[in-house]
Formats: structure tokens, sequence, C-alpha cells
């Protein structure tokens, strides 16, 4: 088990937090009141994330853990949508869908194929789908952003091959593209850096409460193979809906 | 061949750009001139369905839908072309498209079209960044003029070619047209020499022939 940290470590570390307030003040970044609130807000869902969990981990019933893996693609989706700022209609919805089929298939693998186990264990469940959800989440962020903003800068292109007979699908085809590079990238430079230039988080943590390094290793190659797929999938359904239902797009984007 | 066009009418958040238009193209060359911003651009954009109108289109009495247009009707948009790498891959690239299959990329006339407007200076490989403006608007022209469409839009095809350039290509659109009904709209005084019937477009949204 880790040596726990205790109030006077959680105290201390709040401190460390001046630094970016500091940095903040001086070059008038007027980041302030962001940074406070994210920082609160981390703190105050992970909190309510550890109560829950000791629950959860305690009832350990499997539509409990189904409605928790729906309410946390649910909430992804949502913020997804805030940060990308997208307004076309049912995004929300396309993107949980993207989000919510592409982490079932990776997940059914990793839990009953992988890890071996016969039930979705909360214990496992959870943290794997979190991970899983919240890369998922960072991707199709910046894909429907790149999506929307290349087809924005790309309208002409886009009318000229309709104009010579492309479907609509067709025609983004190119844009769809380099949307999905660029949510891809990310996550393929990071695997590359693994172990060399930062230890992941998981395997921090595993090594941290006394799982071999070895094992962690284990662990930690399964999931960030887990993550490329569903980042992939995700992103892939994600521009396949969208470019589907071009003609909104178009008008969305000011066409 | 007769292209009918009934009651066309193009908004914009609230406002007319086109306005109950209603204008029968026969086969040939027909030219578009007109005001800018009366609407010549949109008028040839709803043809092609590339933007929402309300009323009909009839071509040889029969009413136009999405599907068939997207395979006969063929525009050339005024600049902003989709490019490949190079000459070659740009030109066959409509070719690939699914309301395309059908068409056969005729070799001989690209030959002739490649030289007649001026560009058998280049291999047809060349990179497609090699080329200037007006070289690219050529290639443009060339792409759309092999597909054969049964009906041939164009918005200012020659805007970035010189006066010589420019009467190669309406002279060859006037043979071309013969056997398809082609819509051009351009300001180049020009392309009058070459047309069979002008269309006068006014801010005022109405159609003088002339």
């Amino acid at each position: 088990m880790a040596k726990p940290i205790g109030l006077n470590g959680l105290i201390i570390s709040y401190l460390v937090l001046t630094v970016l307030f500091a940095v903040s003040y001086m070059e008038k970044l007027r980041i302030e009141k962001d940074i406070f609130v994210s920082y609160l807000r981390m703190s105050v869902q992970l909190f309510l994330a550890g109560f829950v969990l000791i629950y959860v981990f305690k009832i350990d019933n499997t539509i409990v853990n189904v409605i928790i893996f729906l309410f946390m693609i649910l909430f992804a989706s949502r913020i997804v949508v805030d940060r990308s700022g997208v307004k076309i209609k049912n995004a929300t919805l396309f993107i949980f869908l993207s989000i919510f089929i592409s982490s079932v298939v990776v997940l059914a693998v990793l839990i009953f194929g992988i890890v071996h186990l016969h039930k979705l264990n909360a214990r496992y469940f959870i943290p794997l789908a979190g991970m899983v959800i919240g890369n998922s989440m960072n991707s199709t962020a910046i894909g429907i952003e790149r999506f929307f903003s290349k087809i924005k800068d790309n309208r002409s292109k886009i009318e000229d091959l309709m104009g010579l007979g492309a479907t609509e699908e067709e025609a983004v085809s190119f844009v769809k593209g380099e949307a999905l590079k660029a949510a891809l990238l990310p996550t393929f430079a990071s695997a590359s850096g693994m172990g060399v230039v930062f230890l992941p988080g998981m395997m921090t943590g595993q090594i941290l409460s006394g799982v071999m390094p070895t094992q962690a290793v284990y662990y930690q190659i399964v999931i960030v193979i887990a993550i490329g797929a569903t980042v992939c999938l995700s992103n892939y359904i994600m521009v396949k809906i969208l470019s589907s239902r071009l003609k909104f797009c178009l008008t969305y984007s000011g066409i | 061949m007769c292209l009918f066009v009934e009651n066309l009418s193009v908004e914009y958040s609230g406002k007319y750009v086109l306005k109950n238009l209603t204008v029968k193209f026969y086969s040939g060359f027909n030219l578009i001139m007109g005001d800018s911003g009366s609407g010549k651009t949109t008028f040839l954009k709803a043809l092609c369905y590339l933007l929402d109108f309300k009323g009909k289109v009839y071509f040889k009495d029969k009413e136009l839908n999405k599907t068939w247009v997207r395979g006969n009707c063929k525009l050339i948009v005024q600049s902003g072309y989709y490019t490949e790498n190079t000459i070659i891959s740009t030109i066959k690239k409509p070719f690939e498209l699914k309301y395309n299959k059908e068409k056969n990329f005729d070799g001989n006339m690209f030959k002739k079209l490649f030289g007649l407007f001026g560009l058998d200076k280049f291999s047809s490989d060349e990179s497609i960044n090699k080329l200037s403006g007006g070289e690219l608007q050529r290639v443009a022209l060339i792409r759309a003029l092999l597909l054969k469409p049964k009906i041939f839009l164009a918005d200012e095809p020659t805007s970035n070619l010189d006066d010589n350039v420019s009467k190669k290509v309406y002279g060859f659109f006037r043979e071309y047209c013969k056997n398809r009904v082609c819509i051009i709209v351009s300001h180049d005084p020009i392309a009058r020499e070459f047309s069979d019937s002008l269309f006068y477009f006014s801010k005022k949204g109405f159609v003088d022939y002339g």
C-alpha cells in the first residue's frame, strides 16, 4: 500500500498552486479565476468520486456500474460540445454514440478477453472505462473542432467537388482525413514518449501502491493500446456520422 | 433539348437573392451577364443543387432531382478548386466519384484540350503547385469538360486568363455546347462574340433576353 499523504500533505500541495497564480498575476494573464475554478472543481469532483467509489465497489452491481458508465460518457460528451464550441443540433448525441460504441467494443475485449473477468467488476471496470472515455473525450474535442474549421476553410473546394458530381460524403472526405489525423496524433505522440520521457499515471499509481513494476508494465501496455483503439474508433465514427449529415454541417459553418 | 426553370427562388436568412425566376435555356452556349450581386453565382449553384431553392427545374420536360443532377450537370466554380498532387490526378479525380462511375476518361480529348489551352509546356504528371492561378483555372476547365455532362455550367471560367486563351476557351465552348445545354456566367466581352444567346441578370432579379 502507498504511504498516506494526509491533510498536511494536501495543504502543502495546494500551496504549490501559488506558482500558477503568481505567473498569471505577473504576466497579467488574468486567468486567476479560471485557475481557481478549475482546481476547485477538480478537488470537489475527485473527493466526490472517492466517496462514491467506496460505495460503488461495495455494492458492485452490474446495473449500477453500467449507469455510471453511461453517465461518464454523457458528461464527457457535454464537455466536448462545450469545449469545441460546436453548435449543431444533436451534437451531444453524436459524440455520445461515438464514444459509447467505441468504448463498449474496446472495454469488452479488455475486460473479458484480457483481464479475464466474468462480470463487470467495478474495481476494474470503472477506472478502465474512465481512462478510455477520458482520452476519447480529449481527442474527439480536437477532431470535431478540426472537422468544422477545415470545412469552413475549404468551403469552395467542397463546392467544387460537389459541382463535379461528388456526394456530400465524397466532397468532405479530404477534410475527414485531416480531422482524424489531428485527433489521433497526440495519442501516438504520448505513446512514443512513455517509459522514457514520463511514466504514465496508471503505471505510477500501481507502482506507488506496491505492484511490481514489471507487472504494472503489462497493464500499462494493454491500456495504452486500448486507449489508442478507442480514440481512433470514436473519432472515426464521429466524422462518419458528421459527413453523412453534411448538409447541416455546411449550414453550421456558414456556407 | 431544353432546360426550363420555373419560379426559382433562393433565400438567404430571410432575404431573396433570386425571386420567382422563370427562364428557358436551349442547347448551345447560353451566356449570362449582369450586375454583381444580382444572383448569377447563386443561380448556377441552385441548378447544381449546392443550395436550397424553391421552384422547379425541367430538362427535356422531365422534372430534375438531385441524383440525376449530380451525374449529369457539372459546374465549374469561380475559384478555390480542389486539387490533388499532380495535374493528371487532379483531372482524373471526378472519375472516381460515385455518380461519374460510368463515365470514361477521354485521353484524346484531354491531349487536345491540354494543347489548345496552352498547357503543353507541362507534363501531365507535373506537380499542381507549380501552376499559376490562370493555369490552374485551365486545368479546372479541362477537368469539367472531360465529364461531358448534359448540362454544363461555368462561373467566370476565364477570369484569370488573357484574351488570347479566353478566345480559345470560348471558341471551344461553341462547338462543345452544340449538343448540350451550357450556361456560362461571364463579364468577359469576348464571351459575347461566341455565345448563342444572352441573358441579363439585373439587381432587380429579372432576366432580359438579348
